[in-house]
């Protein structure tokens, strides 16, 4: 058994890498229920302005929790959560959604009683940055194409998988949670949004991905926290993942 | 079983008798307790309702009950138009309350189940307010006298005085209940034995909100006269559809068989106007009934007397006469022999009687209601037509079938 | 003249022009409605009493600041709508988490209330509103040189007036970005919100939206129709019938079906007139068993479980419960010496009609709204079978019992195979059948009811016209009921009943053919309903309409949910305390009707358990 370093190593760690930035994101021992159903044990984790941290963990970890809990979805929750220094446990979705948060839930969520531009032009601009349809067609040609169809849930996995990308920068957020992107895509497709995400990047713009596949997340994540039971047990620079790789393989599973 | 008195909250009062001289006092009987059972707050509260308890009192004072050693108590309960309320309550007056007397009574339903209730028991009954003729008829019982009218009074008086002024053709809108069928058939009874015909006929179901479809047939039936053969909301419904739909102005008569004073105040005279029927008291015919009006407006928001309210006032004045003179009233058939035995006299309906059958007949007016600019002062409403003599104008006791008479 | 069916053409079309118009009334209602449930999810059955107090909002700033019928076309649905605004941020907002049962209950309670409020003020003879004068009048009609109708101006203007809401509010719905805000929200209210959408305060506004279209209904109604406390409630029931046909949630359904079924309403009342009430529900029953969804629908919602107090195995019986039950009938045989026996023997036939439903609802978890035809239908059968046949009473209450669960196995088999709102619907649907026939066979006597029905000796020797007598005859009756009921409860039958409750999905899986017990259970409900509802003829010597109307149903629920679901002994104390609130409170008239409504609201946002399951779960013993 390796030895898991402990919150303050990992942070040291973070420290001392020369990421450029003040947080934007700080999570301090968050704990969330579902019902009676505690998922959250304590989770702690950081994402500077401008960086792509992926969320790795197996099944049942707690990842998708930590996005909906960050979003506001998990209602039951404690401990803190600061974005740009505002504190968001107790506060409504909405809120946190004008705070420049937006998140692509794993479902994506197309409304099927929505038309596919109707889909898209769902969320209001909430703050500057919001991008415009063209800005938006820029970044997802496919979706140009399919704008006029009548049902959003008609689209392909893939073209789903972009409109809700698509659709959450409308709001203008500054930090995106994408929970598994690229689940059940075709490798083609899987490219394509990595593309997205590097371009997305570039733009200044700050992404919280959870992905399973970490072969994909290496393509794009700058650094990376491993969670198990509820609770972060590891994290590393990109440059490390492939001297991390048989602690990950122990901590995933596979 | 123990006995013990529920008070009544709401619409109870207690005439106590204040010790007056012994000299004085003739009645030695024990106190007397009538109650007064109708429709508080359904859809004929304005027809009998809280009046009919303001004038149960009034008749009470009037009789100078104190004064002659009488105590009387008055207690009332809302039926609400349901028969089983309505024989729960009687029952539960008559076994455990100590009521003597119960009277009003609207809505036949109720009226007929409280008669079998009050003539099980042998307990005074004193209806006022249903209008179904069987009440002195088939169901005619010794314990019981029909008051001020029934559905023959009103068909009879209102149908024989149409078509003898030329309304020789009908078109019949009927509630489709016992009450509604029961006027229909004696109204066409009567038009036929005058030399009219029926053109139509069309049961609405009960209640009907929207009459418009039943005036649209009666317009194309292009009988002279429309005979709504209903009450209550669903005559003012009917009444109003005809006005917005110009049935009055292309020259088709309206025949009210059941109308109330409240009816017309609810419709309004700009709608109501022309409207021919019979009415068993109006407020506007002496002074003795004016001066009744006013002191019941002023006791009840303004609103004037319907002759239900006369009713009750005449009934209850009536039964305290015969509690005078028989000096106790807990046998109800002796009250009520006593009661036939002496001839009415009031102030509001004048002098009449009550015949074997149980009921109480007097004279009645045909009435038309007046033009908006005809009237004068607040309830202004009728012109006075005709007056129909007691003997005409309730049904033949041969007719009837009751029991009693042989 | 030409003729079709033996009419005049010109009349017909007279009459489907009016149907018409009458059917711009169910469209604009039921657009309401099923704007709030397609949101909402909540059935809203306060949409009737919404109605009368927009009309009643136009006659008050009519009276009192002499504002005309066409600013009330604004200021009345604003006022309305706002009430609807404070229900839902107070209170309806909190019962979102529950069964949809709750907000159902909650809004019928403040339907009670608010109608008995303004019954207790305004009477029922109804206010005259005056057509305002610019739409007086009327025009003509001809087709082809033949006269048609004269068709008043402000009838055209009502239809024209619906329409074009209808379609605004479609095309809002439909076509606006607002519009798709409200579906995505209809569809996944969480996602949204993380876009930034106030989705609470979106669902608040759409609920007085959906009151306020109510309100605006009710001032159109108001120049011809009168203006009385009442109106709304005859009209509630046809709209929620308009609802399920077209399909809750689907407004285009609403619509179509409001307009279609004023017409063929219309046709009704020039060939068969007496039916032209009962119509709707004739159809509402066709299109339930063809399209569950209804016409237009989206699938039904099911009920996820009622807050049934079930605690403790049910197989061991309950020492406790039996304790109770022997102490209640101790008390219970005393009690005519100390209380008047026709109270008594009243409540005790109304227990057994709650326990009927409870046990349908507490257990099998299925809401009947039509209960009381059972109860009625029972009633006429027992008191004809004394008084016309001349049976003796215990024949006589076999008869109408026997009746009840004829009835039921036919309503059933079809009711069964839908469920929550649809099954309640559905019953709902046969109840007015039920009220129709109750009113037109001759045999039911219609308003009068029947009438002086003997009690006569049961098994030949027992005398009933003897008070006590016939009250120990009813305790009895009541003893089997009650013991019955405990059995079925207590039983490997209970237990998959409760199973089917909590998820009928998992049951089936397990192999048991749910539907089978769903209809055993409706039988066994149906029944004992049907024993209280024959015990009762006898014990009153009357049968009459009250029984089977649609009120007494909602009494029966109340009664169970004041009591405690799913507890065997609370329907029990709820039918005791509704009819002793009945009987001793009747000279408050109105204002009884105010109280059971405020106890409907009270115990569905606080006091779900009800007594009798507030004491079972806090001694933890099953009551």
């Amino acid at each position: 058994m390796y030895n898991k370093p402990t919150w303050v190593s990992v942070m040291a760690e973070i420290r001392t890498s020369a990421t450029p930035g003040a947080p934007l994101l700080s999570v301090k021992n968050l704990q969330s229920w579902y019902g009676e159903s505690h998922i959250l044990h304590g989770v702690n984790l950081e994402v500077r302005q401008g960086e792509v941290v992926t969320l790795l963990g197996r099944n049942g970890a707690g990842k998708t929790t930590t996005l909906k809990s960050i979003m506001g979805v998990v209602r039951k929750r404690q401990g803190s959560i600061t974005k740009g220094g505002t504190e968001t446990i107790g506060l409504p979705s909405e809120r946190i959604a004008k705070l420049g948060i937006a998140l692509c839930p794993e479902e994506r969520a197309i409304f099927s009683s929505l038309t596919v531009r109707e889909n898209l032009m769902l969320p209001p601009k909430l703050r500057d940055g919001g991008m415009s349809v063209d800005e938006i067609f820029s970044l997802f040609p496919n979706l140009k194409e399919r704008i006029g169809t009548s049902q959003g849930t008609k689209l392909s996995g893939g073209e789903q998988q972009m409109l809700a990308i698509g659709r959450i920068l409308r709001t203008g957020a500054d930090l995106l949670l994408l929970d598994e992107p690229t689940e059940g895509l075709a490798p083609v497709i899987i490219q394509q949004i990595g593309h997205t995400i590097r371009k997305l990047k570039e733009r200044g713009l700050t992404i919280l991905l959870v992905e399973q596949n970490f072969r994909f997340a290496s393509t794009v994540a700058d650094r990376f926290y491993v969670m198990d039971h509820g609770v972060i047990v590891d994290g590393f620079k990109a440059a490390d993942l492939e001297a991390n790789m048989p602690k990950l393989h122990e901590y995933l599973g596979v | 079983m123990r006995k013990y008195s529920i008070s009544t909250t709401l619409g109870a009062v207690s005439l106590l008798a204040i010790a007056a001289s012994p000299a004085l006092a003739q009645y030695k009987g024990p106190p007397i307790k009538i109650g007064v059972m109708n429709d508080m707050a359904g859809p004929y509260a304005d027809i009998a309702g809280k009046g009919s308890v303001w004038a149960a009192k009034k008749a009470i004072e009037d009789f100078g009950a104190a004064k002659k050693g009488m105590t009387v108590e008055i207690v009332s309960a809302d039926h609400q138009n349901k028969p089983d309320v309505g024989s729960a309550v009687a029952r539960k007056w008559l076994e455990s309350d100590g009521v003597d007397m119960i009277t009003d009574v609207n809505t036949s339903s109720v009226g007929l189940a409280v008669n079998e209730v009050t003539s099980s028991l042998n307990k005074a009954y004193l209806n006022v307010g249903s209008a179904t003729s069987d009440l002195s008829g088939k169901a005619c019982k010794a314990t019981t006298v029909h008051w001020i009218y029934d559905t023959w009074m009103l068909a009879n008086g209102t149908g024989s005085a149409i078509v003898k002024n030329g309304g020789d053709s009908w078109f019949f809108i009927t509630a489709d209940y016992a009450f509604g069928l029961a006027l229909e058939r004696d109204t066409e009874a009567v038009v036929l034995a005058n030399g009219g015909k029926v053109a139509g006929k069309v049961r609405a179901p009960f209640p009907t909100a929207d009459f418009s479809s039943f005036m649209l047939q009666a317009q194309a039936s292009k009988a002279k006269v429309i005979g709504l053969a209903n009450a209550g909301a669903d005559t003012i419904n009917a009444i109003k559809t005809a006005g917005e739909f110009g049935i009055t102005q292309s020259g088709q008569q309206l025949a009210g068989l059941l109308v109330f004073l409240s009816d017309v105040h609810s419709l309004g005279l700009k709608t109501a106007q022309g409207l021919t029927f019979t009415d068993a008291w109006y407020w506007d015919t002496n002074d003795a009934n004016r001066a009744f009006a006013k002191e019941f407006a002023a006791a009840n928001d303004g609103k004037y007397p319907t002759y239900d309210h006369a009713g009750v006032y005449s009934a209850v004045t009536h039964y305290l006469r015969a509690a005078e003179a028989l000096g106790d009233v807990k046998d109800g058939k002796k009250v009520i022999d006593k009661m036939k035995e002496l001839p009415t006299d009031d102030k509001l309906l004048g002098k009449g009687m009550i015949r074997a059958d149980g009921r109480k007949i007097h004279d009645v007016q045909l009435v038309q209601v007046k033009k908006p600019d005809e009237s004068k002062y607040p309830y202004d409403y009728y012109k006075v037509l005709a007056t129909i003599p007691a003997d005409k104008a309730f049904r033949p006791m041969a007719e009837g079938g009751c029991p009693l008479v042989k | 003249m030409t003729e079709i069916f033996g009419v005049p053409t010109q009349a017909l079309f007279g009459q489907l022009l009016l149907g018409l118009i009458n059917g711009s009334f169910y469209a604009l209602l039921s657009l309401g409605l099923a704007v709030i449930f397609g949101m909402l999810n909540i059935i809203n059955f306060t949409h009737g009493a919404q109605y009368m107090m927009g009309a009643f909002g136009a006659y008050l700033v009519g009276q009192y600041f002499g504002i005309g019928y066409w600013p009330s076309l604004i200021v009345a649905p604003l006022l309305v709508g706002l009430t609807g605004v404070i229900i839902e941020r107070t209170m309806l907002k909190r019962l979102y988490h529950l069964d949809h049962l709750y907000g159902l209950l909650f809004t019928f309670g403040v339907a009670l209330i608010i109608q008995g409020y303004f019954r207790y003020y305004y009477g029922s003879s109804g206010l005259p509103y005056p057509i305002p004068p610019s739409l007086a009048g009327g025009t003509r009609l001809t087709l082809f040189d033949q006269p048609i109708m004269f068709l008043p101006w402000y009838r055209a203007w009502v239809i024209f007036f619906s329409l074009a809401i209808c379609i605004t509010t479609w095309y809002l719905i439909e076509r606006t970005s607002l519009g798709a805000k409200l579906r995505a929200a209809t569809e996944n209210p969480t996602i949204v919100r993380t876009f930034g959408v106030n989705v609470p305060l979106l669902i608040t506004l759409t609920y007085g939206a959906g009151v306020g279209l109510a309100g605006l209904a009710g001032v159109l109604a108001a120049p011809i129709y009168q203006v009385s406390p009442l109106m709304g409630a005859d009209l509630i029931n046809v709209v929620f019938a308009v609802v399920v046909i077209g399909g809750m949630g689907s407004i285009l359904g609403s619509v179509v079906t409001g307009f279609v079924l004023g017409l063929i309403e219309g046709l009704t009342k020039v060939f068969y007139p007496e039916a032209s009430t009962t119509v709707v529900f004739v159809i509402m029953a066709i299109v339930l068993l063809v399209r569950p969804a209804g016409l237009f629908g989206k699938a039904a919602t099911t009920t996820t479980g009622v807050e049934s107090t079930s605690v403790g195995s049910g197989l061991d019986g309950g020492r406790v419960l039996n304790v109770v039950m022997a102490a209640m009938a101790v008390v219970l045989m005393a009690a005519p010496f100390v209380v008047y026996p026709q109270f008594l023997m009243k409540a005790l036939c109304i227990a057994m009609f709650a326990l009927s439903v409870n046990l349908l609802l507490g257990y099998a978890g299925l809401l009947s709204f039509g209960h009381a035809m059972f109860l009625g239908s029972a009633g006429y059968v027992s008191a004809h079978a004394a008084k016309v046949w001349g049976l003796t009473p215990e024949l006589a209450i076999l008869a109408g019992t026997a009746t009840a669960a004829a009835m039921g196995v036919v309503v059933g088999a079809i009711a069964i195979r839908r469920q929550g709102i649809y099954f309640a619907m559905t019953t709902l649907a046969f109840a007015q059948m039920v009220y129709f026939l109750a009113l037109q066979v001759p045999f039911t006597h219609g308003e009068d009811g029947i009438q002086a029905v003997p009690r006569g000796k049961m098994f030949g020797f027992i005398d009933l016209n003897n008070q006590l007598s016939m009250y120990y005859v009813v305790l009895a009756i009541f003893m089997f009921a009650l013991l019955m009921v405990h059995r079925i409860i207590h039983s490997p039958f209970g237990e998959v009943l409760k199973s089917i409750r909590e998820n009928e999905a998992r049951a089936i899986s397990l192999g048991y053919k749910t539907d089978r017990y769903k209809l055993m259970a409706f039988v066994l409900s149906t029944t004992i309903c049907g024993l209280g509802g024959a015990t009762k003829a006898i014990v009153f010597q009357l049968a009459s309409l009250t029984d089977v109307t649609s009120g007494t149903s909602g009494e029966a629920v109340l009664m169970t949910l004041v009591g405690g679901l799913g507890t065997l002994l609370g329907p029990i104390v709820g039918a005791f305390v509704i009819t002793g609130m009945e009987t001793y409170l009747a000279e408050w008239g109105q204002w009884v009707t105010v109280i059971q409504g405020v106890v409907f609201v009270v115990c569905v946002m606080a006091f779900r358990r009800g007594l009798v399951g507030e004491i079972a779960y806090r001694t933890g013993k099953p009551l």
